[in-house]
């Protein structure tokens, strides 16, 4: 390349002096130097070239006029779009890109149908994320409705008669789910604690329980009424239920698209049921 | 050198100032080609030109009140196309599997510029410049798209364009310097794309 040899000129040079864009200085000395340099001559022969090229790409005529009718302006009045365009025509910004974003409804109305993100789109993107948040929140409850519901069968599932202590116990023992969540750290101690904390001071396990967990929304679980529960076939029951919902939801989301919200009704019954 | 800041443009520009829609549409059908089509050569997109064109106008109407008579009126508007191309870019990395989903929804979504679309002024203005074929236009066109987007604006406004140093240092809001070397990487980048299609190119535009 020309910029090798100290003596060549240089791309920025070479480019400029096709524009006549050098000073005089440097033009003088470019055009002193080309007549003696085969090198800097094709080298600026494939530049003009490639800019006599794109002079040659016909101007495309506007498929309409830009004009601006009394609707355009009245459809969009989009105050923070217009603070940003302002702002970046001000600015002294070196690179365009570094300017502040308008909000997507800066394009004209016919685009505005085609993109998602705008108006009704993203009242749906936030009910997708309710419906996720649910979701999962649906999924932990299932898994925890299962994993002391398998518990509860497989100690005292036998036995005919469930003891309140028994009972207190799988309560207990449905937090390390939840524990997890909050930090693995808490899990063994959770664990330990749940089955075999079965203790005749009925009161002493749960407080404990729920001392290590104040935030965590098992504490619905508990609440949940007996008569529902207090076997470990309907918690399983339940459990999968609720599990199947949750997946149901999860994958709806995620699919994204299509507006049939069942799944989200169905989830919100299933929460209100809950408390 | 600069755009001709005629005393006709500067009393269409001070009657849209105090609210002249009328006014303000005689610069509109002024300057609309100029801003179409730096438009369409960043994009290469015909439709999102058009509203990004539009979009132009209806910004600068609103904002005339911020227009300093000290730059050129056109400097202005390209400034503030070019603030919103690099808007929709920002946008569409933001949400790409959106901007996908719109994508499918047209047949083609990298369609360069259709010949209808190129209707010919230019030609008859540079009788010597015959019209390149299509294939060609298409392969400049994907040139263009391979320019690292500062480049590829310096290189419009200079070379499709035709504006001068100074005032695509104003539209870009730099300095003569980085313009320079924009405009040479640019069209340095773009010969090394164009030598691989040696075959495409006219006899006249061959390399020696």
């Amino acid at each position: 390349m020309a910029q090798d040899h100290q003596e060549h000129l240089t791309l920025e040079q070479l480019s400029a002096y096709l524009d006549g864009a050098l000073s005089s200085e440097e033009e003088a000395f470019c055009a002193a130097h080309l007549p003696h340099c085969a090198s800097c001559r094709s080298e600026l022969a494939s530049l003009r070239l490639t800019r006599d090229l794109l002079r040659a790409l016909p101007r495309a005529t506007p498929p309409r006029a830009f004009t601006l009718t009394p609707e355009l302006l009245r459809t969009s009045s989009t105050p923070e779009w217009q603070e940003s365009v302002t702002s970046d025509t001000s600015a002294a910004a070196e690179e365009p890109v570094a300017l502040s974003a308008p909000l997507p409804s800066a394009l004209s109305p016919q685009r505005r149908q085609l993109r998602p993100t705008d108006g009704a789109g993203a009242r749906r993107q936030n009910l997708r994320r309710v419906v996720r948040v649910l979701s999962a929140l649906a999924a932990v409850i299932a898994l925890a409705l299962l994993l002391s519901g398998l518990l509860t069968s497989l100690r005292g599932g036998s036995s005919s008669t469930m003891s309140t202590a028994v009972q207190r116990a799988a309560e207990a023992s449905a937090t390390p789910p939840f524990a997890q969540q909050e930090g693995p750290v808490r899990t063994p101690a959770a664990a330990t604690e749940g089955p075999r904390g079965v203790r005749p001071g009925s009161t002493g396990t749960p407080a404990s329980a729920s001392s290590t967990a104040e935030k965590q929304p098992d504490r619905n679980l508990a609440a949940l009424p007996e008569a529902a529960l207090s076997t470990p076939a309907e918690r399983l029951l339940l459990g999968g239920l609720l599990l199947i919902v949750a997946l149901i939801g999860l994958l709806m989301t995620r699919k994204a698209r299509s507006p049939s919200w069942p799944g989200h009704d169905q989830d919100e019954a299933n929460r209100q049921a809950a408390h | 050198m600069h755009a001709r800041p005629d005393a006709d443009e500067v009393e269409l520009l001070a009657r849209s100032q105090s609210g002249d829609v009328s006014a303000f549409n005689e610069l509109v059908l002024r300057y609309q080609s100029s801003v179409y089509n730096v438009a369409l050569r960043m994009l290469g997109d015909a439709d999102l030109a058009a509203d990004i064109a539009q979009d132009t106008f209806l910004s600068a109407f609103r904002h005339l009140a911020t227009f300093r008579g000290g730059t050129a009126f056109r400097s202005w508007l390209l400034r503030i196309t070019t603030n919103l191309v690099y808007d929709h870019w920002r946008r569409q990395r933001r949400h790409p599997d959106e901007s996908l989903e719109a994508a499918r929804d047209e047949d083609d979504p990298q369609s360069p510029v259709t010949l209808a679309q190129l209707a010919s002024p230019a030609l008859e203005a540079n009788p010597e410049l015959y019209l390149l074929h299509q294939e060609l236009q298409e392969l400049i066109q994907r040139g263009l798209a391979e320019l690292p987007p500062e480049q590829r604006l310096a290189v419009i406004l200079c070379d499709i364009e035709g504006l001068p140093y100074e005032e695509i240092a104003t539209v870009t809001h730099t300095t003569l310097g980085t313009v320079r070397s924009r405009i040479a990487r640019g069209r340095a980048r773009l010969r090394t794309y164009l030598a691989r299609y040696q075959e495409l190119l006219p006899r006249q535009f061959r390399s020696p």
